[in-house]
């Protein structure tokens, strides 16, 4: 009996590893097809034609702010720098504790404006609004709001406060490359249906016959984002980039290259992408405000907001779609140190159970289409149930190795398989890196990153395992989750900025 | 054999491909970079040439062209005519991106060097390629570097199943046609984007030349509703008046996207005379429309708009609306076409005009 029980949980794991693979493969087929076709589609001089183009739709670029004196000034001077037409950058103080708001006060020359505010999201109460006396900071509003707890009730009040159609959603302390708008904003305007126009609709009142163009309505983009650890930063300006050298954000670089490379760009040529990370993503107003903006209780509120507009476009019968595009644009300071690390990942577990509670109804749900039969399984099957599988293959093992009813042999060639795999694929999402763009500039930096992929699943894997189940027992026992406030380095090493991610 | 041996064999060639597949792909790595590191040199080489010689001979823009092509130093010539295939391709894309920033004489003067180093003969061989990508990169190198196809070697591509291969057609059409530019206009059966029009726009401001469209017909008679808008905006940005009759007849379609461009298109054409219609319709349309009859008697500025603007503003407890007449009439008050003293105003009112008066 147990004997049977052994063979049949050795078939269970062997098969859902296999079909782990398979999705990966699969994944890198799509996102090298993908980034083939948006290359073609995006030779460099092209983005020239959004950035003089008076139809350009204006954005607003909403950055959350939580006690960031030390690089704040630096910040906003990046975000006023972007390449586009017509944009406003909207910086939320969110409640500091320190001089952040005393600093752009005295910087930027603000002042209080009684600006006309209508608060589409409910938030916490927003005190006062300021805007530059001098002209050339005229982009500039900042917002003093009470302290919301965490990023979403700061980004909602920006939401209520902004002016344009679109907006972007970003960290503060994120360097966004110059180009970031125009090249988000080009697959909002260039979504168009593959098909030709078939159905003729014939306008009664007028007699007038126009052709129903079925075209989907792009409500988020998103781009890969990177770490900024070790990279030379002057004045906002990324002047050299270089993969971080400590060992846990060079962990996290691999990881976010196969993440974004793989991963988002083959969901987004099948148009199933999950999320849209909250460090940088342009989504469609309108569609934001709909479903009540980010929600401030949510621990993972990029994915909770996505998946809402998703439900929003679906139960109201609109097309829709979410792109992501494989130009790396926004560069973020990955926790360096181990307590910040778990931290951020048991937050992001504690996110993906509240996310899959929450909509549970979606899950293997038909009327949902793609988001029901794709996304939800999808993320339920290899990015919920992956870490407990993880474990109790682990506990099985041991298990075995206790009664002396292991194959060592056939272990050990189990054990390869997965191993090369996780070369391979690591090895081939830096290559995508490489097909996309340049960033580093020696070949060594590169040799480094590739040579980190053999120790990730040995260091860095287990810790992602651990602290995830970590985040699913406090969220079985509803242990409150801490924000609090977690030191980091800065850009350069004499500054220390605080992190509340 | 077993089935655990087979699955075990199985196993050990995937793990024998993973190998093979990890050292294929840090050798496309390697070979992808030193590449890379060979354009990046040659790139900077040409960079340096075009400053040290190509730049120099940029001329005044009011001397002729003849003028210019006189100048033009034959050893650059000779030095640039001895690239390579791929340093061609670099010199394609170098050349456009100079294009792109200057006009006149020195565009003139790019185009010669493109036409002399046989550039051209690249691009028109890309045009007769069979993959749609190639095409579209010459159809784009022609169209920036303006250098004039016939009409029949651009039109068989605006049927082809590509949509990026119709849409690059298009905007070489526009740019070569010297008769009718938006005469594909007839033809199209696909949605265009917004992206489309953007490069209509670029192209239009960057042919003078260009003959004048009518676009009443197109607005009038399509039957793809994108055509439509595209037309409408283009004729705003044209300020084709012969379009305005056929605008017009779209205030009464259903369709509220349709009808927002209608108006907007109005107002950017100062069609003063639809003033009264467009007032008689606001209090049925929705708050799309209705800010775009605003914007509209903002631009017209007669009396009589500027009248109903300051009622709808009194008037109206939506936000949208409140903020969209206040801010057209800060600019009128600004302009000097409204003098509107905000203190008499009750405190909201007064507060939301004086924003827009002093911060926008």
């Amino acid at each position: 009996m147990i004997q049977h029980i052994i063979d049949i949980f050795q078939w269970f794991i062997f098969s859902y590893s296999t079909v782990t693979m398979a999705v990966y493969v699969t994944m890198a087929v799509l996102s090298y097809k993908h980034m083939r076709l948006y290359s073609r589609k995006n030779i460099g001089y092209y983005t020239q034609n959004v950035i003089s183009s008076p139809l350009s739709p204006g954005i607003s670029v909403i950055a959350p702010a939580y006690n960031e004196g030390l690089t704040i000034i630096d910040n906003v001077f990046a975000l006023m720098h972007l390449n586009y037409p017509l944009y406003e950058v909207i910086i939320i103080n969110d409640g500091s504790t320190d001089d952040t708001l005393e600093k752009l006060i005295s910087r930027f020359d603000l002042r209080e404006v009684d600006l006309p505010y209508h608060e589409r999201i409910k938030t916490l109460p927003v005190k006062r609004f300021f805007r530059s006396r001098d002209k050339a900071y005229d982009k500039l509003l900042v917002i003093d709001k009470e302290n919301g707890k965490g990023k979403a009730d700061a980004s909602n009040a920006g939401i209520n406060a902004s002016k344009f159609d679109y907006f972007l959603c970003t960290d503060v302390d994120c360097i966004l490359h110059e180009d970031t708008l125009s090249r988000l904003m080009r697959p909002i305007l260039d979504e168009k249906s593959r098909n030709r126009l078939k159905d003729i609709q014939v306008i009664p009142d007028t007699g007038y016959i126009h052709v129903e163009d079925g075209q989907r309505q792009v409500i988020a983009v998103g781009a890969p984002l990177r770490m900024i650890n070790s990279s030379d930063v002057d004045n906002g300006v990324i002047t050299r980039f270089r993969p971080p050298s400590k060992l846990l954000p060079r962990f996290q670089e691999l990881e976010y290259i196969r993440a974004y490379l793989l991963s988002k760009m083959a969901w987004s040529s099948v148009n199933c992408v999950p999320n849209v990370s909250g460090g940088l993503g342009l989504f469609d107003k309108r569609i934001a405000v709909k479903v009540g903006g980010y929600d401030p209780r949510s621990f993972a509120e990029d994915i909770d907001i996505v998946t809402r507009m998703s439900v929003y476009m679906i139960q109201n019968n609109k097309r829709y779609a979410i792109r992501y595009i494989p130009v790396s644009l926004c560069w973020t300071e990955g926790p360096q140190t181990l307590k910040v690390f778990s931290r951020q990942r048991v937050r992001w577990a504690r996110g993906l159970i509240q996310i899959m509670r929450l909509h549970s109804h979606v899950l293997f749900n038909p009327k949902f289409k793609r988001l029901g039969m794709v996304v939800f399984p999808y993320n339920f099957l290899f990015e919920f149930l992956a870490p407990m599988l993880e474990t109790i293959g682990l506990i099985f093992y041991i298990y075995l190795i206790a009664i002396g009813a292991i194959n060592w042999r056939n272990t050990f060639i189990l054990l390869c398989f997965l191993y090369m795999f996780s070369v391979l694929i690591s090895a081939i999402a830096v290559l995508w890196d490489q097909l996309t763009e340049r960033h580093y500039r020696k070949t060594t930096e590169v040799i480094g990153l590739c040579l980190t992929a053999f120790a990730e699943p040995f260091i860095y894997h287990p810790l992602i395992v651990f602290f995830s189940l970590k985040g699913y027992v406090q969220s079985l026992f509803r242990k409150k989750l801490v924000w609090g406030n977690m030191q980091r380095k800065g850009f350069s090493s004499s500054t220390v900025i605080t992190d509340k991610a | 054999m077993t089935t655990p041996t087979f699955f075990i064999t199985i196993i050990q060639y995937i793990i024998l491909s993973s190998l093979v597949g990890t050292f294929v792909v840090y050798t496309a790595i390697a070979v992808k970079r030193n590449r890379d590191a060979r354009n990046q040199r040659k790139q900077e080489e040409l960079n340096q040439l075009i400053v040290e010689k190509i730049l120099p001979q940029f001329i005044d823009e009011h001397s002729d062209d003849e003028h210019a092509a006189l100048f033009l130093d034959q050893s650059v010539l000779d030095e640039l005519s001895g690239m390579d295939k791929r340093n061609r391709q670099l010199l394609i894309d170098t050349l456009i991106r100079l294009r792109w920033h200057v006009a006149g004489t020195n565009a003139l003067i790019l185009q010669k060097i493109y036409v002399l180093l046989g550039l051209n003969e690249d691009s028109l061989r890309k045009i007769r390629s069979k993959r749609w990508s190639v095409n579209v990169q010459g159809l784009h190198e022609l169209t920036l570097m303006d250098y004039a196809i016939s009409d029949i070697d651009i039109l068989r591509f605006n049927l082809s199943d590509v949509s990026e291969l119709r849409s690059a057609a298009r905007s070489a059409f526009m740019r070569f046609s010297k008769n009718e530019p938006f005469r594909f206009f007839d033809e199209v059966r696909d949605p265009l984007s917004i992206w489309d029009l953007i490069g209509f726009f670029r192209i239009l401001d960057q042919s003078n030349d260009a003959a004048k469209s009518n676009f009443a017909n197109w607005i009038r008679y399509s039957r793809n509703k994108t055509v439509v808008i595209c037309c409408m905006k283009l004729a705003a940005h044209e300020q084709s008046a012969e379009a305005i009759d056929s605008i017009e007849g779209l205030l009464n379609v259903n369709d509220h996207t349709l009808r927002s461009h209608a108006i907007n298109a109005l107002g950017h054409l100062q069609a003063v005379h639809t003033q009264e219609h467009l007032i008689r319709i606001y209090p049925n349309q929705p708050i799309e429309c209705q800010c775009e009859i605003l914007f509209a008697l903002g631009v017209f500025g007669t009396p009589a708009a500027i009248e109903f603007l300051k009622d709808q503003f009194l008037e109206t407890l939506d936000f949208e609306i409140e903020n969209h007449a206040a801010g057209i009439l800060a600019k009128l008050i600004r302009k000097g076409q409204l003098a509107w003293q905000a203190h008499n105003l009750q405190n909201r009112k007064q507060r939301v005009l004086n924003y827009y008066l002093n911060e926008c």
